[in-house]
């Protein structure tokens, strides 16, 4: 973490700009800082603050601290994260079925070319054009400025709606295609053909029969993906200003915060486990075949489909 | 060889269109200095945002550069990046992964935490800490991506190990006396590469994203050297006026990763041709059926 300690001394001094600061005065502030002390020191100092509360000190650049730069932001990744996660599975899963459903005639033809981009063009890309589009065609722009949704709604839900749309859609082409492929790979299976016979309705068949036996590896996927919505949040925050997580540690990386980027980035680390905590508990309720017992004993690799 | 057979069979005209890109891109990238009609580094401030035109084809940037130049030069690093981490990654994952499972006992439970915390990171999460520690270089990049695909390449290594180490003709090779470096090299790597190179060829379009996602955050390649993803973020400001600086860059990174991620999936595809409707011997007409519906199925 300190191999470049120089950086955020001068970047501190000199306020962001060039400036020539006399070793002492530089020396002092190291001392200040206790970036002089051995590392294991610095480290378990940041770990005895993450366990008493202080969640890991206070920013070396302007001394806030982190509790506080973490209330601000965290709320904005987190709805960032819902609203994407709500809107794809609204979208997609229902799109999935009747892609499936209507195999290889043009509605799924339609469905694989709108998901084929989300998945193949880098979302900061998309992103920077769509801005240039609506603002050639429509002469507008996200407002700059973010506000929580319980101060200005109509204000949040406009900076929001591009960054959501753009990850929900990047987000729900993979469902779409597992919940396709899922949904197909089920349609096979002797007790759709049963359900058939029986003269259940299409309809009844795919939601009641076929779907619900492809939701674990669709909620699976959900979790495994949750490291690459993280990623994109990152990466989108910092486009369109929001004052979220990602675009936090990506300021605070760039000027070499150490303090407040271990943080930020364990933060996101538990975010992301305990997501996949919560989704590891949701597999019961999906299918009561999983007995939790059994998941802790081996690794879970789907529910088992005998002949 | 063993996968001829598979190639030829799935084989198809997308697919070729595909490789040709991607080949194309590679050879952009090898022969860039003799391709580029301007130094990608050189400012000129009378020829600033100039419109793709006579001259500069692709426009021209702030500092006067021609887009052009720096874009195919930028394939040059995009690339670099991307294929050695993606080699680093692949190496180290295997032979984690390979030797844990062939051993076993601690060091395979020690190295599977490792690995399982690994994958607790937001791959880009990982990647910043890892720049912000070592430093914004192309070798850290690189490493960083890197990080990345070990627990991933590990996990597959450890798997297809653990089945094959199973196998009688390496049980016999252990019998007859055979040192562990010898059952591995000759009797499982043979067996275990060909899934590996598959999903290490898929990951290279995720590096190809994830080195312009840090270039484009400004903790990738520093300026002046082109990458695809700093000159989208140099681009930025001057969208309005110049929309070219922005536009190319990303046209360019996004033909070359969906080429390469669809040449990655054909890879594995051969390697792992799985059936995903395996034969229902009990009900003949619906495996005819599916088989049928099989080959427009791209999976």
């Amino acid at each position: 973490m300190r191999m470049l300690p120089g950086d955020i001394i001068s970047w501190i001094l000199s306020g962001g700009g060039e400036a020539v600061h006399s070793a002492e005065v530089r020396e002092a502030l190291r001392q200040e800082l206790g970036l002089n002390d051995h590392l294991v020191v610095q480290y378990g100092r940041w770990l005895w603050s993450m366990i008493n509360g202080e969640f890991g000190g206070s920013s070396l650049v302007n001394g806030q601290p982190i509790t506080s730069i973490v209330a601000r932001q965290f709320p904005v990744t987190l709805l960032l994260v819902t609203y994407t996660v709500i809107l794809s599975v609204i979208v997609s899963v229902p799109l999935g079925v009747f892609a499936a459903s209507r195999r290889n005639r043009w509605q799924d033809y339609l469905v694989r070319i709108i998901t084929i981009p989300g998945q193949a063009i880098p979302n900061f890309w998309s992103a920077l054009l769509i801005l240039l589009g609506l603002l050639i065609i429509f002469q507008w722009s996200p407002p700059i400025v973010y506000t929580n949704p319980w101060e200005d709604l109509w204000n949040h839900f406009q900076i929001v709606l591009l960054p959501v749309l753009l990850l929900a859609w990047e987000h729900s082409s993979h469902i779409v295609r597992t919940t396709r492929a899922y949904i197909l790979e089920v349609i096979h299976e002797n007790y759709i053909l049963s359900a058939r016979a029986k003269g259940l309705s299409e309809r009844n068949i795919l939601l009641r029969h076929a779907l619900r036996n492809a939701l674990v590896p669709i909620v699976t996927l959900l979790g495994l993906q949750l490291g690459w919505l993280l990623s994109g949040t990152l990466i989108l925050e910092s486009i369109f200003g929001l004052p979220g997580l990602g675009g936090g540690l990506v300021q605070a990386a760039l000027v070499r915060d150490y303090t407040v980027v271990q943080s930020l980035a364990t933060l996101l680390v538990f975010l992301m486990l305990s997501v996949n905590l919560i989704i590891d508990m949701t597999y019961r309720v999906i299918d009561p075949r999983i007995s939790i017992s059994n998941q802790m004993n081996q690794s879970y690799k789907g529910p088992k489909m005998e002949q | 060889m063993k996968y001829t057979n598979n190639f030829f069979n799935k084989i198809n005209p997308l697919v070729i269109l595909f490789m040709a890109i991607v080949v194309l891109i590679i050879f952009l990238a090898i022969f860039a200095d003799f391709l580029i009609p301007h130094n990608p580094l050189v400012q000129n401030i009378s020829s600033r945002l100039i419109a793709p035109g006579q001259e500069f084809i692709f426009g021209s940037d702030n500092f006067g550069r021609d887009v052009f130049s720096r874009v195919i030069h930028g394939s040059r690093s995009s690339l670099y990046i991307a294929i050695s981490s993606v080699i680093l990654g692949t190496i180290v994952g295997t032979i984690i992964g390979t030797f844990s499972a062939y051993r076993g006992g601690r060091i395979e439970i020690v190295s599977q935490r490792v690995m399982d915390s690994l994958l607790g990171f937001p791959s880009l999460v990982l990647a910043i800490v890892l720049v912000v520690t070592l430093g914004a270089s192309s070798n850290t990049i690189i490493i960083a991506i890197a990080v990345a695909l070990i627990p991933q390449v590990a996990r597959l290594a450890r798997s297809h190990t653990l089945s094959i180490k199973e196998e009688n003709y390496v049980i016999a090779a252990k019998t007859i006396g055979a040192q562990s470096m010898n059952v591995i090299f000759k009797h499982i790597l043979p067996h275990t590469s060909g899934p590996i190179v598959a999903y290490a060829a898929g990951y290279v379009s995720a590096a190809i994203v994830a080195e312009s996602a840090l270039s484009f955050l400004g903790l990738g390649i520093p300026p002046p050297y082109p990458s695809w993803g700093g000159m989208l973020q140099e681009g930025r400001l001057y969208m309005e006026t110049a929309p070219w600086i922005t536009v190319f860059p990303g046209l360019f990174l996004s033909i070359t990763a969906f080429s390469f991620a669809l040449l990655g999936d054909f890879l594995r595809d051969i390697v792992d041709p799985r059936d995903r409707f395996k034969n229902n011997s009990y009900f003949p007409w619906i495996n005819k059926s599916s088989q049928k519906q099989t080959k427009n199925f791209k999976e």
